[in-house]
């Protein structure tokens, strides 16, 4: 699974009908390095039924295992957004804390 | 998922007989800025996504079964799920080189 920050959203009208009304945003991976939460090189897009706003710290499953989040059992997903991150502590220091 | 841009097809005569869809290259992406990331792919297509169309690719191999209902037979892994009409980002995405400070 990996953190992420959401960046945005796609909008698609021609799509898998598994894909009917469901929220798809942009989602910018993050990784820890020396102790700091710092953009990664991969841009994923996720499906997302937490309401996670742009800018939100969010954690991802992906693959065949995205499809038993609720609700994306008939979505042809590999990404879904599981989580909306309020703290990450590495190392026992706090890497990351909502405001 | 991931974001891609139709580059081609390919055609193939012989085949696995579960390849029912089309085959499409598809260039992958950044979302926001659109500019080319990643190597370009051959993802199985039953939208009708048109050339240089940008698209969503997913790798999950399940999925791409039920598109083409070929039971667990089928041994293709890539599929095109939609036809993007927009992508916004509010939040400029930072430096993103690897780790970068």
């Amino acid at each position: 699974m990996i953190i992420a920050k959401v960046v945005g959203k796609v909008v698609a009208t021609v799509k898998d009908a598994g894909f009917e009304g469901k929220k798809l945003v942009v989602a910018h991976a993050h990784v820890i390095k020396d102790g700091q939460l710092v953009p990664g090189q991969n841009m994923i897009i996720a499906n997302d039924e937490l309401g996670a706003g742009e800018g939100d710290i969010v954690l991802i499953t992906q693959g065949s295992s995205a499809r038993i989040a609720p609700g994306m059992k008939a979505c042809a997903t590999d990404a879904v957004v599981i989580a909306l991150i309020d703290r990450i502590d590495s190392d026992g220091r706090p890497v990351f804390s909502k405001a | 998922m991931f974001m891609a841009r139709v580059k081609g097809n390919v055609t193939a005569p012989a085949k696995h007989p579960t390849l029912r869809g089309r085959l499409l290259i598809i260039q992958p992406i950044d979302p926001i800025d659109r500019k080319e990331t990643g190597i370009a792919q051959v993802a199985v297509d039953t939208l009708g996504a048109g050339m240089n169309s940008v698209v969503m690719a997913t790798s999950d191999g399940r999925v791409v079964q039920e598109m083409l209902k070929a039971a667990d037979d089928c041994p293709a892994r890539l599929a095109v799920v939609a036809i993007v009409d927009a992508a916004d980002a509010s939040v400029a995405p930072a430096t993103r080189a690897a780790g970068a400070k």
